[in-house]
C-alpha cells in the first residue's frame, strides 16, 4: 500500500536553510563553506567544502506534472552551471577559496524523470570540454569533475537529526492525503468486528443500516490500516520517533483500558470517548508539538484510537 | 482545538493545514469532519481539531520525501 502524504508546505528559501544545515552537519570535519549570494549572486554553487565538493540547491515553486518539473530542473541547472563557468565568477570563486571541484551536487526534493540524469551528464561533458579550452582560468574545476543529484532522501540522518532537535522552524508532516489500495487483509475479521461493535456502543445509532454508522466503521478501518503502515514507515526510517511515539501510546493505552473497564454505564460512553481523545491529543501535542505538524499530531490521533478501537484497549459496553 | 460545533454554520474560512476547504460532513460524535479542498474535488475525512479558520504557516516536509 501506498501512503500518499499532504504536500509539503516548504519553498525556496526554507529548502536552501534546509540544504545548508544538511552540509553543515555532513561536512563539517571538511571545512563546509556557506556562499551567501550577496553582494553579486552566489556563483553557481550554494557551499563547498575544502574537498571539492559544492552544491546548488532547488526547490520548485508549485507542484508540476513530471514533464514540467523536469523543465525547471533542467533549466536551473543549465543556469546555474553557466554561472559555474562565467569567467567573472572564476576569479570570485577563487578568491572565495573554492579548489578544486569535482562533485558539483544538485540538491532537489525529488525527481521523477530520468531525463535529468542525462542532462547531468551532458552539462558534465560541457563543463569539462570547457575547461580544456582554458585551463588556467579553469583551474578551480577538477579532471574528473562530476555532477550528482541529491535528493532529500540522500540526507535523512541529516534532515531527522535537524527536524528533531528543532534546530530548524520546519516540521515533519505525516499527515496522510490519502492511501492506495487498501490490503483488507492488515484488518482481521476480529478487528473489523471490534470497530464495528464499539462505535455502535459509542454513537447514537439507529442500527447498524444507518449510513453515519457505516460510514464512521469505515472510517476508523481504514485509519487503522493507514495506522500500522504509518508506523511501520517511522519504526524504519525514524527509530527515535517511532520509540518515542511507541513509548507514549503503550503507557497511554494502559490508561484508557482501566478507564473505559472502569465504566458501567453505558450513557457515559461517548462522553468518555470524547474525554479519551482530547486527553491524547494534549499528550501528543505535549511531546511532539515541536517537531511534528499538527496535522501530523491529528494523524497520529486518529490512528492509533482507531488501534484501540480495533483491538482490546477501548472497552465500551451497550446495553 | 476546534469545537464542532463552531463549524457548523460558520460564515469564517475553514482551513486543513494550508488549504481552503468546505465542510461536507459532520460525524460529531466522533468529532469528525468530511472536508473537501475549496479548488480540488479531493475529500477527506480529519478529525475536527484539524481545523482553523486561518491557514497555518508551518513550514512543513514529508516523510515521503525524507524516506517514508
Amino acid at each position: 500500500m501506498i501512503l500518499d502524504y499532504i504536500d509539503d508546505n516548504l519553498n525556496g528559501d526554507s529548502w536552501e536553510e534546509l540544504c545548508d544545515k544538511c552540509y553543515r552537519m555532513r561536512y563539517q570535519d571538511k571545512h563546509y563553506q556557506k556562499v551567501p549570494s550577496v553582494p553579486s549572486g552566489d556563483c553557481g554553487i550554494e557551499g563547498f567544502t575544502k574537498t571539492g565538493v559544492a552544491y546548488q540547491c532547488y526547490y520548485p515553486e508549485k507542484i508540476y506534472d513530471d514533464d514540467v518539473l523536469y523543465e525547471h530542473l533542467r533549466d536551473k541547472m543549465t543556469q546555474d552551471i553557466s554561472k559555474l563557468l562565467n569567467l567573472s565568477n572564476a576569479k570570485r570563486l577563487k578568491a572565495f577559496g573554492v579548489v578544486d571541484i569535482n562533485e558539483w551536487h544538485f540538491v532537489i526534493p525529488q525527481y521523477k524523470d530520468n531525463r535529468i540524469l542525462t542532462h547531468a551528464q551532458n552539462k558534465r561533458e560541457e563543463v569539462l570540454a570547457t575547461k580544456k579550452t582554458d585551463k588556467k582560468n579553469y583551474d578551480y574545476i577538477n579532471d574528473n569533475f562530476v555532477i550528482v543529484i541529491k535528493v532529500a532522501e540522500d540526507f535523512n540522518l541529516e534532515l531527522t537529526r535537524i527536524i528533531r532537535n528543532t534546530l530548524t522552524d520546519t516540521k515533519l508532516n505525516l499527515a496522510i492525503h490519502h492511501i492506495g489500495k487498501i490490503d483488507w487483509d492488515k484488518c482481521d475479521s476480529i478487528k473489523v468486528e471490534n470497530i464495528k461493535r464499539k462505535v455502535m456502543a459509542v454513537g447514537n445509532f439507529r442500527s447498524s443500516e444507518d449510513n453515519d454508522y457505516i460510514d464512521v466503521v469505515s472510517i476508523y478501518i481504514e485509519a487503522y490500516i493507514k495506522g500500522v503502515e504509518l508506523l511501520n514507515e517511522l519504526r524504519v526510517n525514524f527509530t527515535e520517533v517511532y520509540e518515542e511515539l511507541y513509548t507514549l501510546e503503550q503507557s497511554y493505552k494502559k490508561e484508557v483500558s482501566i478507564k473505559t473497564r472502569l465504566n458501567t454505564d453505558s450513557s457515559m460512553n461517548n462522553k468518555l470517548f470524547k474525554e479519551i481523545m482530547s486527553d491524547f491529543e494534549v499528550k501528543l501535542q505535549a511531546q511532539f508539538h515541536q517537531y511534528l505538524s499538527q496535522a501530523s499530531i491529528i494523524e497520529l490521533k486518529t490512528d492509533l484510537i482507531s488501534s484501540w478501537l480495533a483491538d482490546c484497549s477501548l472497552q465500551f459496553r451497550r446495553d | 482545538m476546534t469545537n464542532i460545533n463552531d463549524l457548523k454554520d460558520s460564515l469564517d474560512k475553514t482551513y486543513y493545514m494550508n488549504k481552503e476547504v468546505i465542510v461536507l460532513k459532520q460525524y460529531e460524535e466522533f468529532q469528525l469532519v468530511k472536508i473537501k479542498y475549496l479548488y480540488s474535488n479531493f475529500v477527506i475525512v480529519v478529525d475536527s481539531s484539524a481545523l482553523s479558520v486561518e491557514p497555518t504557516t508551518t513550514k512543513t516536509i514529508s516523510l515521503e520525501l525524507i524516506g517514508g
